[in-house]
């Protein structure tokens, strides 16, 4: 069973390389839906802790909220806003990848030789919840449009309750309730606001929302991405 | 003794089944691909048919080619004739092997891909000039993912030769290394795609020589020339598919019969599936590819990483 | 030593002989190459003869030099070998460059020569110092023979500054070694100075910008010698006087390798972004160094974490890569000469179709380049082979610094690999395949018998030497062993094991040879018959291709030097076609040398700054020259008298004393 666990955690692994390097929206969003549906299997795959109904309860809404659901709203908002592509990230694919896998080495060394989580379902399993948040949190900073950063909010939950899962925390399912409900109203949000803001500026990307504080800022001359879609 | 003997006899009759039947592989793979378009295709011998026709015609020579051209598939063929004899056909280790020959494996590819460019650029084409060019960026890129492949299985396995490290774990060991494999397949699946110019690098059946790589270096072959590099072509194609299916395939070990079986409905079960990878993926812009291997070789490091943290490698 | 001494002196008097009749080209030919080739065919059979039987070193008192241990042979042979070549290279490369200074040129050649045979025969500092500083000289000279061109004396001086450099770090290497100048510690000073200061003349990376320039710039047999046998003395120094043997085996090994590592792939990289076709082949010199740091670095660690598996492919396969880079890069610096020689451009944009022209040299190089790519059947890939050995024998090792860095070799090693691969499939198909590009290259030259001759020596030694690995991995047996104390039974079992493999390798070579044979009969009886006629080229529907729609060897580089752009040294510079009616447009792509910019030049321009400052004092005046002179002596006066028993206001004071000294000079 240990073995179906580590499967698990090695494509979740795979998913956060290919989200990683990915440039097509939809395709993102497609992979995201697949970490939330690797996700909600593995607390089935949790035997030894009993099939308890939590773990169950766990499994139904991972996998309808993050499978289904809100990649059926991302893809709607992105529709909506008419983007397709992230042109132009602030750090090149390439690159991302190069750093991604050096994270990947950090965070496994990290979980190995500080034993960090000694009780968890399987010793893989932590180190790819940190790098699944790392993943989140990289796309958060370096990518441009509104519509990655929420992808890459729903990739840091998703890292988040993987190590949840395998921890097996008392009252895991309440904190992880929590945290759904946030990511859930954030992407539902931004969904909307996307979609608003598109109307009124034409165009998503966030860093250009920067000018619209009030302090001021030296005008900046990024190249419109829209223009070359 | 005896053993030894039966398992000699069994690669011989397995390296001969091979070569015969390796151009099969291009015809199982446009059959895939033509049952998704909803085509006919062409028949599945249909390699066999090109072979003999051009083994039967003439051939016309650039008057700008210096021999170079008519030596590149030669040597190429030769490179790879080192090669068979070094891969352990049917599961059972190849007779010839020694320590390290999975270098010599990986440099003879070299050897006939070097040879190769060497023979587009003796013609001064530029449209062979431009598919010399993109071979050797993707190969060089494509050979960093390919050691850290041969770096994963001796840290399984713990044998330097191409032999042992294929077959040499049985199904016990399998279940305790299998983790990191999808990782691995993966890899060496890109690799394979690569090296073999499959359709997400290279689209062998496009009309237009700005986009080939490999076609486009063989602009100028014709008559027998040509029917050695369609040969060699599947020939590798089929080495090829036999590692990536030997990698994730436990032998069982006891049976022969078992082995042999597996062996061959693993290469074509791979011949299947890169038709089904080239029927629904469609062939990535040039400057994706570099991405994609510099992907393989964070999956095998990755593998390599898991198998060192999690198992502690050989120790 | 009889034949070293009559080795000696016939350079000598070849050189002094050639020197006198400078007047006469033909006499100052034939009393140079009598000299030059004499010499090194004594140097060599006395090289061969120590390396072969080994004796313990035996130093006379008061001896300069002396009777050379194994690895002091070792380094010889590529030296006498290669000089032997180069020079009868030399009597074809020079008969239409530089009338009535060959007696010069035969002079410094076997000055140079001679100091080369010198440096690792010496028996003491001082000499080995003294021999040193000749061989950078008389290569300086030669590097600079081609005066009249700016480029040509620009690299001289870098060539120049680099040798000293060199010197700067050596001495102070060398108070340590003999205890002079004592330190905490010692064998880390040691090893650093040492590295650094003959890390410069093998060109290790980050030190190795003498050599894109130089290289070019020196006449063809020069640069052949220098790339082939010079560099490789540099190594000759840091196994020598740097490694202190029993101790800090794990300093030495990842040093070297992390050193290897990106010299290999960074040569690679910056090699094939030339357009030069001798610079080129200078930066696979600094690959090939880099792989042959690799081989020691292994062989280090492996003697550190008492893998003598390890230790044994990592050394031999340093060591094999040594003799067969001597013998192929000679033979490709020779070949490139003899197209300087013959077309007049080394710009391989301007080059192609020499295969047709000078075919002799054209296939010399294409067998070349395809050994020294590390491609099976030929010379280099036995040592590679034993190079991958080592590293995977240590990825199975309990230390996690030592698995990482092995991976980071293998990895290293596999991508340097691929990159070789296509850096002579651009000097290949650039200079010799295709259409010519040029008017240079369409009316080259005939080949002269003497430069033809060299190189079919060479690469038949090539030949032999790989039919001889296995004998060759056998004989280097010894050599590792010199690091340690003992002479371990252990380290002669995996030598054999080695050898058993080599000698599968020779065979795989052979069993590929038959292929090749009767695949090619196959296909000469499939034709035979059959109508074989010649066409154009297959235009893809556009009709007459000319010659300038053919694929560059810098456009052939192109996509590979974009996706590996490190330290963004490839610069782009394109003018593109402007208005309605564009008269002209142009791109040219040019490969900065990432050390040059990152540190070469900076310290330069400093030095620069400080000299300019200084310079005011040099004001022309006789008086002030007297009064600094006056204010110097005083000033070490009072430091005498006043400041002797206060140590550290002395030696504050002894600085100053000393730049005053140099300035009134």
């Amino acid at each position: 069973m240990n073995a179906f666990v580590e499967i698990i955690s090695v494509a979740l692994l795979i998913t956060d390389l290919v989200l990683v390097i990915s440039g097509r929206l939809l395709h993102s969003i497609r992979w995201v839906a697949i970490q939330g549906i690797l996700l909600g299997l593995l607390p089935l795959l949790l035997h030894e802790s009993g099939f308890g109904v939590q773990m169950l309860i766990l499994a139904v809404i991972n996998l309808s909220v993050k499978g289904i659901l809100l990649p059926l709203l991302l893809i709607r908002a992105m529709r909506k806003a008419d983007v397709r592509r992230e042109l132009e990230p602030f750090v090149g694919y390439t690159a991302s990848l190069i750093l991604l896998l050096a994270a990947t080495a950090i965070c496994f060394g990290f979980c190995r030789y500080w034993n960090i989580a000694p009780g968890a379902a399987s010793p893989a399993s932590v180190p790819v919840a940190f790098t699944t948040m790392v993943t989140g949190l990289f796309i958060i900073i370096a990518r441009r449009k509104a519509i990655t950063q929420a992808i890459g909010f729903l990739i840091f939950e998703n890292g988040i309750s993987m190590f949840g899962i395998c921890m097996m925390l008392e009252h895991g399912l309440m904190v992880e309730l929590g945290i759904l409900l946030d990511v859930f109203v954030l992407v539902f949000v931004m969904g909307i606001a996307l979609f608003n803001i598109n109307r009124e500026f034409s165009h998503i990307d966030s860093d250009k929302l920067n000018s619209l504080g009030d302090w001021d800022l030296p005008a900046q001359n990024h190249k419109d991405g829209e223009a070359e879609q | 003794m005896k053993f030894e003997f039966n398992h000699s006899i069994i690669w011989g009759i397995s390296l001969l089944i091979s070569l015969l039947i390796c151009p099969l592989l291009p015809g199982i793979i446009n059959k895939v691909k033509a049952f998704f378009a909803g085509r006919r295709g062409p028949r599945l011998l249909q390699l066999y048919y090109d072979l003999g026709k051009l083994l039967c015609k003439g051939a016309v020579f650039s008057h700008t080619t210096s021999g170079v051209l008519q030596l590149a598939p030669v040597v190429s063929l030769a490179g790879l004739g080192g090669c068979i004899l070094l891969f352990p056909f049917g599961c059972a280790a190849s007779p010839l092997a020694f320590t390290g020959d999975v270098i010599l494996f990986a440099y003879l590819l070299a050897l006939g891909r070097v040879l190769t460019v060497l023979g587009a650029l003796d013609t001064g084409s530029s449209f062979e000039g431009m598919g010399a060019s993109r071979e050797i960026e993707f190969s060089a890129l494509a050979e960093g993912a390919l050691f850290t492949v041969i770096a994963f299985l001796i840290l399984i396995t713990g044998h330097f030769s191409l032999s042992d490290m294929l077959i040499g774990f049985e199904t016990n060991q399998w279940l305790r290394f299998c983790a990191p494999m999808p990782l691995i397949f993966g890899a060496f699946g890109l690799v394979l795609l690569t090296e073999a110019c499959r359709v997400p690098v290279d689209d062998p059946e496009t009309h237009l020589e700005l986009t080939m790589i490999h076609e486009a270096m063989i602009l100028d072959y014709g008559g027998p020339d040509m029917a050695l590099i369609e040969y060699g072509a599947a020939l590798k194609l089929w080495l090829l598919s036999s590692i990536a299916v030997l990698l994730v395939l436990p032998v069982p070990g006891s049976s022969m019969f078992w082995n042999i079986l597996l062996y061959f409905g693993g290469v074509f079960l791979m011949a299947i599936l890169i038709g089904i990878t080239e029927s629904v993926t469609a062939r990535f812009r040039m400057l994706k590819v570099p991405r994609m291997l510099t992907g393989a070789l964070g999956f095998a490091l990755i593998a390599i990483l898991w198998i060192r943290i999690f198992r502690g490698g050989l120790l | 030593m009889v034949l070293f001494d009559a080795s000696l002196f016939l350079l000598a008097a070849g050189g002094i002989l050639a020197l006198i009749s400078n007047r006469n080209d033909r006499i100052a030919t034939i009393c140079g190459l009598t000299g030059g080739l004499g010499g090194t065919l004594c140097g060599a059979i006395g090289a061969i003869r120590a390396f072969l039987t080994p004796e313990i070193r035996t130093v006379a008192e008061g001896a300069v030099i002396q009777q050379p241990e194994m690895m002091a042979a070792f380094f010889l042979m590529p030296v006498t070998i290669l000089g032997a070549f180069a020079a009868i290279h030399s009597v074809g490369y020079l008969k239409h460059h530089g009338h009535g200074r060959l007696g010069i040129y035969w002079f410094f050649y076997n000055l140079m020569i001679a100091s080369m045979i010198l440096v690792p025969l010496s028996a003491t500092p001082v000499t080995f110092l003294f021999c040193w500083e000749i061989m950078g000289l008389t290569s300086f000279a030669l590097v600079a023979y081609e005066y009249h061109s700016r480029e040509t004396m620009k690299a001289a001086w870098i060539y120049l500054l680099a040798c000293h450099a060199g010197i700067a770090f050596l001495i102070p290497m060398f108070m340590i070694h003999l205890g002079i100048w004592q330190t905490a510690n010692a064998t880390l000073w040691l090893f650093l100075t040492g590295a650094i200061g003959f890390g410069l003349k093998a060109g290790l990376p980050g030190l190795h910008v003498w050599l894109p320039e130089a290289h070019p710039a020196a006449p063809a047999p020069v640069s052949s010698v220098m790339s082939g046998a010079m560099i490789n003395l540099g190594i000759f120094g840091i196994l020598t006087y740097a490694v202190k043997s029993n101790d800090h085996f794990l300093l030495y090994g990842y040093f070297l390798l992390i050193c290897g590592i990106i010299g290999a792939f960074g040569g690679a990289v910056s090699a094939y972004a030339q357009q030069n076709l001798k610079r080129l082949l200078a930066c696979s010199s600094v690959e090939n160094i880099g792989i042959i740091c690799m081989g020691l670095g292994f062989g280090f660690l492996g003697f550190g974490y008492q893998n003598n598996f390890m230790a044994v492919c990592g050394f031999t396969g340093a060591f094999l890569h040594i003799l067969n880079h001597a013998v192929l890069k000679g033979t490709l610096f020779l070949a490139a000469g003899e197209v300087y020689r013959s077309t007049g451009t080394l710009n391989m944009d301007l080059l192609g179709g020499l295969m047709k022209r000078i075919p002799g040299t054209g296939r010399i190089f294409t067998l070349a380049g395809l050994s020294l790519s590390g491609l099976p059947p030929f010379n280099a890939f036995p040592g590679e082979f034993a190079i991958y050995l080592a590293g995977f024998a240590g990825l199975a090792a309990k230390s996690t610094l030592l698995f990482v860095i092995s991976l980071a070799g293998i990895l290293g090693l596999a991508v340097t690999g691929g990159v070789v691969c296509g850096v002579f499939a651009k000097a290949i198909g650039g200079t010799f395949l295709g259409e010519p590009r040029s008017s240079h290259a369409s009316e080259a030259e005939k080949t002269p018998v003497s430069i033809f001759g060299a190189m079919t020596g060479l690469i038949s030694l090539a030949v032999i030497m790989l039919v001889a690995t296995p004998v060759m991995t056998l004989l280097l047996r010894k050599m590792p062993e010199m690091f340690l104390k003992t002479a371990g039974n252990e380290i002669a079992q995996h030598s054999n094991h080695l050898a058993g493999l080599m000698l599968k390798l020779t065979a795989a070579s052979g069993i590929v040879l038959i292929f090749f044979i009767m695949i090619w009969l196959l296909r000469y009886m499939l034709l035979t018959g059959k109508s074989v006629e010649k066409g154009p080229t297959w235009d893809c529907g556009y009709a007459e291709p000319t010659a300038r729609m053919e694929y560059t060897a810098t456009s052939f580089a192109r996509p590979l030097c974009k996706d590996i752009n490190l330290l963004s040294c490839f610069k782009k510079h394109e003018q593109k076609p402007d208005g309605l009616f564009p008269e002209s447009a142009s791109v040219t792509v040019t490969a900065e040398d990432p050390a040059t910019a990152a540190w070469w030049k900076p310290l330069f321009e400093f030095f620069g700054k400080i000299a300019e400052k200084v310079h005011r004092l040099q004001s022309g005046s006789l008086h002030w020259y007297i009064l600094m002179m006056v204010i110097a002596v005083l000033a070490m006066l009072i430091w005498g008298f006043v400041f002797q028993t206060d140590k550290t206001a002395g030696q504050k004071d002894h600085g100053k004393v000393s730049v005053k000294k140099e300035v009134v000079k």
